[in-house]
């Protein structure tokens, strides 16, 4: 492994995309997600983080539209793109390579 | 219907990089998912969007780096929510303490409102915009005589066509005078209007377009009979006619057609005017001859050419009336210099000195308000040590616990902020009572946004400096010390006191500029009040009458009137005298003539002097109590086949004639075929006619008999009160012309007073500033020794157990409480030099340095601290030793 390829996710971002592998999820849940792992954010930053994402081509967000008792209920949702895939791969591998490396040398 | 609201919805739409779809709606729709109350939807809504602003700068702020991109750093529950939470606690510790808080918010409320009530004032004087198309570009040429005492003097008919001619800087330049002239045919009455007779170009210079019909077209100067009305006029004379433009109104027994309406014009610059008439040229009662002599009543505006600055139109402006004075060295105004003022200044130029003393006085009030509170806060945050140690020990920062202390003082000011206007609003509805008429103000005061915007300004501003020291203060002791004595420790307590004295001093230093100030203004005022004005205006009724030309077409005619309307009024019961004067003194109408000694070498025109000259009927020195000094006053034999006489001042007769008598001598005065000789008959005691502060050096009176004028100032000396023979003086004059209406008839004493409306005004102010600075100064002083005194129980007790008397206790606490209370006179002295430069203008009578007002307002203060430091040094006396060392 290369010393210089370091992962292109952060900790966050790791968590959401991973949240998304499985199937695309709708804001809230992503969030309830990370509440799980003991992240809390205000939803402005939380939605802000997931247009980053966007922007970077790792995932899509799109709006999907309800009628409820004649309300339309709009929700935004998420799904992983192949290059958000990708990242989440190899920042698993990195992550992966160097605790099996530590674990050799700490005999943890 | 959206259930945010459409300013929110608005403002997230300006979000950067489709925030308003990526950041905002979801997060909304997360936020209706709480399902909380409408109050904390919309209250959650609005901090969300301050957070999404937020975290959109942060988001362009780091930029999108591909291989390492950052969040936004954001608590667990939000930056604005930790600032909400913040100011609701600070809320509560206020409303813990209400006796606290609402001494804080009084004193704040007060300096603030006071504060907003100033802004409120140079808004309406000074920034907000005059009804005029860039306005910035408008100016105004001035005559000034060549040795300064005449200023602000109108141009001739001449002048005004050189000008004209020549001028450069200016797109063009147009020109306007007052007239009073009689309307009749409208209501049972004759009305008096004011008017003004204006060139066909006014309403184009100005930049006022017309709101019905239409302003005059060119070529309509010359005598049409067209008139356009204020907007004041249509209102109140024709009760708002929808068929006014086209109407016939009868001005002067002349027909005229409304063809337009405008709005109503500022008040500072055309007065009462109400309606305008085209034509500039021709003044009733002037001849042609005397208009090319350069008779002076035309008012000058011109419009500056793009880029044009006025620096080069003031340039212009010398240099075109020095070009006049070399073609026209027989007029009389040939001698004046001409000067260019922009239109603001030249309608505030003479309140500024005014208002920036009141604005330096509200500002010294403010600054006393901050210290006094600060030094409140100061008190009550130390109280409060266990508690900020607990915070510190439990891991809140520092800045987390100064913003704590800065909310409450935040919140306070916002509070004096909030009442303040209150305050405001209350000293703006006064005002006018005050004599605000004098401060030429437009319709009604009011706080407009952009007064909101400053007094916000101001408060946040105050809530900063007078918490930010109490706040670093607080947050400083460490915690063990705070937690092992219960908060009592003395940590620091020698440096706060030092700057609670020191904040005491400030409030001392200030208060006595602003009593020395107040004292100063009160003793000019007294001054002003008690100088003689050289007549005696007690029971004396003015009132204005017009001649119009088409019923009094000359000298003659009109001569008769006057002797009719004399005859009448002599015999009247009630009146005890009368006469008739082109105006009365004290009411800003004043005539100027070159003049000079009629034997020896005679200047040319271009070089007299000019002197004040007042038209007069025999009878005026007696009615008005001007006592002659020498010769006699003018009889009916100064007929106008007479040989020419002139009456002067006693100052003219010591400046002319200093070592002669100058009875029998002889001025000459006018423009007239190279002037008038007059062979005075007559000394008259000196009077202040412009204005009481100023004496005049030279005062000139002529006879009305061997003048013509159209216009006369009516002037009865009554048995009783004057404004009860208001309806005889009117019979009398319809009694000879049913159609002449009279024009602002007050009592002499009334336009005695009003010509010092704007000095009571600012002393009135002043003083009530001063007093307010008292107030806060003395309980600055007593809440300080007050807090001395519960900090060092444990220190009397202790020297009362040992054998010191109450006197030793009380001489102790008083004399500690004093010294910043000297210290503050002293610095304040100085202030006072610095402030006396600024009242310096504003003073009459006194010097700025007056030894005995500084020494009264010195003692005030220093018996003022006294009492507040006597108060609780007593209750020191009275503390019990044993109850003392036991709570220590």
């Amino acid at each position: 492994m290369s010393p210089r390829a370091l992962p292109a996710l952060t900790h966050l971002q790791f968590v959401v995309i991973g949240a998304l592998l499985a199937d695309e999820q709708s804001g809230k849940d992503v969030r309830r997600e990370l509440r799980r792992h003991g992240v809390r954010r205000t939803a402005p930053a939380f939605y802000q983080m997931m247009a980053r994402l966007e922007d970077a081509g790792w995932i899509d967000g799109f709006y999907t539209q309800q009628v409820v008792d004649a309300q339309i209920i709009k929700e935004r949702r998420y799904r992983v793109k192949p290059a958000g895939v990708r990242a989440w791969t190899s920042t698993r591998d990195f992550y992966a390579a160097v605790a099996a490396r530590f674990d050799r040398v700490a005999h943890v | 219907m959206s259930d945010v609201p459409r300013l929110l919805t608005r403002l997230a739409r300006a979000l950067p990089d489709a925030g308003f779809a990526r950041v905002w709606e979801p997060s909304l729709d997360d936020l209706r998912a709480e399902r909380r109350s409408r109050a904390a939807f919309l209250w959650r809504a609005a901090v969300m969007l301050a957070e999404c602003y937020r975290v959109a700068l942060w988001a362009r702020l780091t930029g999108p780096r591909r291989s390492r991109v950052m969040e936004p750093r954001a608590e667990a529950i939000g930056m604005m929510d930790t600032l909400a939470q913040d100011a609701r606690y600070a809320g509560r510790m206020l409303l813990k303490n209400p006796g606290f808080t609402s001494v804080a918010v009084l004193a704040l409320a007060l300096s603030i409102g006071a504060n907003a009530a100033i802004f409120s004032l140079i808004d309406s004087l000074f920034v907000r915009p005059l009804p005029y198309a860039h306005a910035d570009s408008l100016i105004r040429l001035w005559g000034q005589s060549t040795d300064g005492r005449q200023q602000r003097l109108p141009a001739s008919v001449p002048k005004f066509e050189h000008l004209r001619r020549s001028q450069q800087s200016s797109v063009a330049l147009a020109a306007d005078s007052g007239v009073a002239v009689a309307m009749t045919g409208v209501g049972d009455q004759p009305q008096h209007v004011i008017a003004s007779i204006v060139t066909d170009n006014y309403f184009d210079v100005l930049g006022v377009p017309p709101i019905a019909g239409r302003t005059f077209l060119q070529g309509e100067e010359d005598r049409a009979p067209v008139i356009v009305i204020t907007r004041r006029f249509w209102a109140n004379r024709l009760q708002s006619d929808p068929n006014a433009v086209g109407r016939a109104l009868t001005l002067d027994s002349r027909p005229y057609t409304v063809v337009g309406i405008v709005d109503n014009l500022p008040a500072s610059d055309v007065g009462p005017v109400e309606a305008f008439l085209p034509m500039p040229v021709e003044l009733s009662g002037l001849t042609p001859e005397l208009r090319q002599r350069g008779v002076s009543y035309l008012r000058v505006t011109g419009r500056l050419k793009p880029g044009v600055t006025i620096e080069r139109a003031r340039a212009e402006a010398a240099i075109l009336a020095g070009r006049y004075r070399d073609e026209n060295r027989e007029k009389a105004d040939s001698s004046l210099r001409e000067i260019a003022i922009g239109i603001r200044e030249d309608l505030t130029g003479n309140v500024r000195p005014a208002i920036l003393t009141l604005l330096a006085a509200v500002a010294l009030v403010l600054l006393i308000a901050c210290s006094n509170v600060a030094n409140l806060l100061t008190a009550r945050f130390a109280g409060r040590r266990r508690e900020i140690a607990l915070r510190a020990a439990l891991g809140a920062r520092r800045a987390r616990i100064v913003r704590l202390f800065l909310f409450e003082s935040l919140l306070l000011s916002a509070l004096g902020a909030i009442a303040g206007l209150g305050v405001a609003r209350l000293c703006l509805d006064i005002l006018p009572a005050l004599g605000a008429a004098n401060l030429a103000l437009d319709a009604e005061v009011t706080i407009t946004p952009a007064v909101l915007w400053a007094t916000a300004s101001v408060a946040l501003a105050t809530g900063v400096l007078m918490g930010i020291y109490p706040a670093l203060q607080a947050a400083r002791p460490s915690a063990s010390d705070a937690l092992k004595d219960g908060g009592r420790g003395v940590s620091g307590a020698k440096a706060q006191h030092r700057v609670r004295a020191v904040l005491v001093a400030c409030q001392v230093s200030l208060s006595l500029m602003l009593l020395v100030g107040a004292a100063l203004l009160i003793a000019s005022f007294v001054n002003l009040r008690r100088q003689a004005p050289g007549f005696d205006p007690a029971r004396v009724l003015t009132a204005g009458v017009s001649l119009p030309p088409s019923r009094y077409p000359d000298a003659t005619a009109q001569q008769q009137f006057r002797q009719r309307l004399l005859d009448a009024l002599r015999v009247s019961p009630g009146i005890e005298s009368a006469a008739l004067a082109g105006a009365v003194p004290l009411t800003g109408i004043d005539w100027n003539a070159p003049f000079a000694r009629g034997d020896g070498r005679i200047p040319p025109l271009h070089e007299r002097p000019l002197g004040l000259t007042r038209s007069v009927s025999p009878g005026y020195f007696q009615t008005m109590s001007i006592p002659l000094v020498a010769g006699r006053d003018f009889s009916e034999h100064d007929a106008a086949d007479s040989p020419r006489v002139i009456v002067i001042s006693r100052s003219a007769s010591r400046k002319l004639f200093p070592d002669t008598d100058a009875i029998g001598k002889t001025i000459v005065t006018g423009s007239l075929g190279g002037g008038t000789r007059c062979e005075i008959v007559g000394i008259v005691g000196d009077v202040r006619s412009v204005n009481l502060a100023q004496p005049n050096d030279v005062e000139l009176y002529l006879p009305f008999t061997q003048r013509s004028l159209d216009f006369a100032q009516i002037v009865v000396r009554t048995a009783g009160d004057p404004l009860r023979m208001l309806n005889d003086v009117r019979a009398a004059v319809r009694a000879i012309d049913p159609e002449l209406p009279l024009d602002q008839p007050r009592a002499l004493v009334d336009i005695a007073d009003a010509s010092l409306g704007q000095r009571k005004l600012l002393m009135t102010l002043l003083g009530a500033f001063a007093g307010l600075a008292l107030l806060l100064a003395t309980v600055g002083i007593y809440s300080v020794v007050a807090y001395l005194v519960g900090q060092r129980t444990g220190e009397i007790g202790v020297r009362l157990a040992l054998g010191a008397s109450k006197a030793d206790v009380l001489r102790l606490v008083t004399l500690d409480g004093l010294r910043p209370v000297a210290a503050g006179l002293a610095i304040g002295v100085a202030g006072v030099a610095a402030l006396g430069r600024l009242l310096a203008t504003q003073l009459y009578g006194v010097s700025s340095l007056d030894p005995g007002v500084l020494a009264a307002a010195a003692s005030t203060l220093g018996a003022v601290g006294l009492i507040a430091c006597l108060v609780p040094a007593r209750r020191a006396t009275r503390i019990d030793p044993a109850i003392a060392l036991r709570t220590d």
